[in-house]
Formats: C-alpha cells, structure tokens, sequence
C-alpha cells in the first residue's frame, strides 16, 4: 500500500515499528498547517520553523504514547500548543519582543493596497500578540488550524464550553483592540470542513 | 476582497496570511535529530544504566559508611564491656574507678544476675553450655571477695584523703597514722593482685586451649593499670 495514502494513525503504527518514512510522509503532511498556527502564535518566523521542527521531534519521541483511537491532529497541535506556550513565557522573561520578523503577506496587489494590508496584518498581529495563551491559542487553533470544536478542546485539555467561551472573549478583546464589530462567525465550528486559511502555504516539497 | 469589505473581524483574520514556504528539508532534519531508529532508547538506557551505575555507588558507599560506623560501634562497646568485666575481677580497677563517683559504695551484684551479666562471654568464648554454668559459679563464689577488697580500698582511699586534706591546710598530720593507712592500701592492693591472678587461674582451668588467649586478651589489663 502506497505509504503517502495511509491514515495518521496507521502511521503512527509504522512509526511504532521503527519505520522513519512514516515520519517523513507525516511532517510533509502536516508542516503547512502547524507551521501556519505556530507562525501566528509566535509571529517569528526562524523560531517557528525551530519550533516546528521540535513538535516533530517530540511526537517521535512520545510516539509510544500516541493512541490510535485518539484524533491525531489534536495530538500534534496539542504538543505545539505546549511548545508556543512555553517559548512564550520564556521571552516574556527576558522582556524580549517576538514581532522582530514579518513576512510578506500573499498579495498580487498595488503597492498602496499592499502597504495598507501589510498595516492591518501588523496591528491584528498585535493585538492576537496581546492575548493570553488560552485564548490565543484556542482562536489559532479555530481559525487556522482546521480544527472542530471538540478537537481543539482535546488539543488545549478542555471542555467544548469552555472552548466557546475562550473564542467569544477573544473575538470581543479582538474586536474591542481593532475597533471593529466581532459579527457572527461565517461558520458554524462543528461542522467547519477543516482549514479556512493555509492557502499561502506553498508547499515547495510539490514544486 | 477589496479594503472595504474587510471590515469585520473573521475578514481581518481571513486575510491575515503570511507567505510561508514550507522546508522541504524538514523531514530530514527531523529524521536527523531523532537519529536512527532505537538511538533514542538506546541513549536513554545508557543514561539509565550511567544512573543507576551513580545509585548503585553510593548504596554501596553508604552501606560501607554503615558497616564502618556500626564496627566502630561494637569495638567501643566491647571495650566498654571488657572494661566493664574487668572492674568485677579487679578491686584496685574498680576503686580508682570509683574516686570520680559521688557514692562509690556499690551494692554487690544479685547472683541470679551474674547469669546475665556474663552471657556475652558464651559468644565471645566460645563456651559450652556446662563451661558457662561453671564459670558463673565461679564469679559468684569470689564476688564477695572482691567486693570485701574493694570496700576496703575505697574506705582506705578516704583515709588518705582525709590526710591530704589535712596536709594541705594544717601542716600538724600524725605520719604515722598516714604511714599505716598506705601500708593497708599496699596491702590491699596486693591482696587485690593475688586474688585476681587467682581467679583469672582458676578461669583458665576451665578453658580450653583454644578459648585461653582469648581470656587473657580480655584481662590483660587486670592489675596493670592499663584498662580501656
């Protein structure tokens, strides 16, 4: 059977046996997205990618651990989720500012429009920047990420309420920081057919 | 979506999207980090074993450090006991033992007690069931003995005292009175000599020739003036 189709848990069972292509088809599977959510946590791009790469090595090293039953992605964002975390908290030590590095947004744009956009990027990075970890990461991981309700609450090891309530205070702090109306999500989030925004992630693995 | 219609927050974040190419390389360094497969164990059984290697040396240094402590424990206690058997079959040890105490009038030693008293010396000798039973006899038969000597060692150690202290504040002693009392204590003390060797004699008759020298390292400090 062709490797590349295989289902995260089945190769997660490979990588149990010691198989190092199971690993390579699941970092190419899932670099674009978890890179995505740890770049908008993080808003720095060399330490994201560090930090992708960390989340990588830590499912290897707890691949043991994994459950087959359990939902993969809500393992592996779990695990970023811990790291951001914890990197966060470490620069909030040294006082240190994460927003050293801003990439470029895809835009095919004028210059006017694109500087106008790049403004309105930094300041709703900001303003994510300015939110605690658990709202953060709950409005990442909705967002971006592709996850369910009830999947973000097994990554962050909360309720599904509580994942409701953590995203309404974020989009109401969001709101309030950008002076705009937090309207009604597009999206009822149970039935969210995965990613909503991950389509600037080129993956240059398929070039 | 133009400026304008991104006026709400899910289109702010909608169009927040970063162009991030993804590291084609990435599998590979993560491969590279996590080693071949098993090195991770491997290098987690080495720690393990270097650990429990680290644990397993400081058990074994502390059980030498207790072993150390608690010989060092049952040396001084033989010492003390040895001394302990010595003040019973040396009147003269056990009067200059006594000048530090407040009442040196011992009370003498319940016979029945003796039994106690010396079962250590079954171990330490070696002793049969009836060797033992014989050497209790024996104790019990010179305890008054020595008790008797020691009295009169300590009753004439005052007396000595008593003039010494007159000596010291009124020059006007009776010498000879003094002469006496140190001729008593000479011969006490010989007396004291006699009947030890005559005891510790009558011990090695009972002992075997494998279980003497051990007697006599215990008492060779009797009437020496040498005890531990």
């Amino acid at each position: 059977m062709d490797e590349s189709r295989q289902s995260d848990a089945s190769l997660m069972t490979a990588l149990q046996e010691g198989s190092s292509a199971a690993m390579s088809i699941l970092v190419e599977r899932w670099q674009p997205r978890l890179l995505g959510f740890v770049y908008r946590y993080i808003q720095n791009e060399t330490v994201a990618r560090d930090l992708v790469e960390e989340t990588f090595v830590r499912l290897y090293l707890s691949r043991d651990r994994f459950d087959p039953e359990r939902n993969f992605s809500t393992w592996l964002f779990g695990i970023a989720a811990n790291l951001c975390r914890n990197q966060y908290r470490w620069w909030k030590r040294r006082r240190e500012t994460s927003l050293a590095e801003a990439p470029e947004t895809a835009d095919d744009r004028s210059p006017a429009e694109q500087a106008a956009r790049r403004d309105r990027d930094t300041r709703l990075a900001a303003a994510i920047q300015a939110l605690p970890h658990a709202l953060r990461s709950t409005l990442l991981l909705y967002y971006f990420s592709g996850l369910s309700y009830t999947e973000i609450a097994q990554s962050l090891g909360c309720s599904v309420r509580g994942v409701e309530s953590r995203l309404y205070r974020a989009r109401q702090r969001l709101g309030k920081s950008l002076s705009l109306p937090a309207a009604p999500m597009q999206q009822p989030a149970m039935t969210r057919p995965g990613l909503l925004e991950d389509r600037a992630l080129k993956t240059s693995t398929t070039q | 979506m133009t400026e304008k219609e991104r006026n709400t927050l899910d289109d702010r974040l909608h169009a927040w999207n970063p162009r991030l190419d993804t590291d084609p390389d990435l599998g590979r360094k993560v491969l590279r980090r996590i080693g071949e497969p098993g090195r991770h164990e491997r290098l987690q059984a080495l720690s393990l074993n270097r650990f429990r290697f680290v644990a397993y040396g400081a058990l074994a240094a502390l059980v030498l450090v207790g072993v150390f402590l608690a010989s060092q424990q049952l040396e001084r206690h033989r010492l003390l006991r040895d001394g302990s058997y010595c003040l019973l079959i040396d009147p003269v040890f056990r009067a200059q033992n006594s000048r530090s105490e407040a009442n040196p009038e011992v009370p003498g030693i319940p016979s029945e007690s003796y039994l106690d008293r010396l079962a250590w010396m079954q171990d330490r000798l070696d002793l049969s069931r009836e060797q033992f039973m014989t050497l209790v006899d024996l104790h019990r038969q010179y305890a008054d003995r020595f008790d008797g000597l020691y009295r009169e060692l300590v009753q004439l150690d005052r007396e000595y005292g008593q003039f010494e202290d007159l000596r010291l504040h009124d020059a006007a002693i009776d010498f000879m009175a003094l002469y006496d009392v140190l001729q008593e204590k000479r011969a006490a003390e010989a007396a004291s000599h006699s009947l030890s060797q005559e005891f510790i004699g009558q011990v090695l008759a009972i002992l075997n020739s494998r279980q003497r020298p051990v007697y006599l390292s215990l008492v060779h400090n009797v009437n020496t003036n040498k005890h531990g």
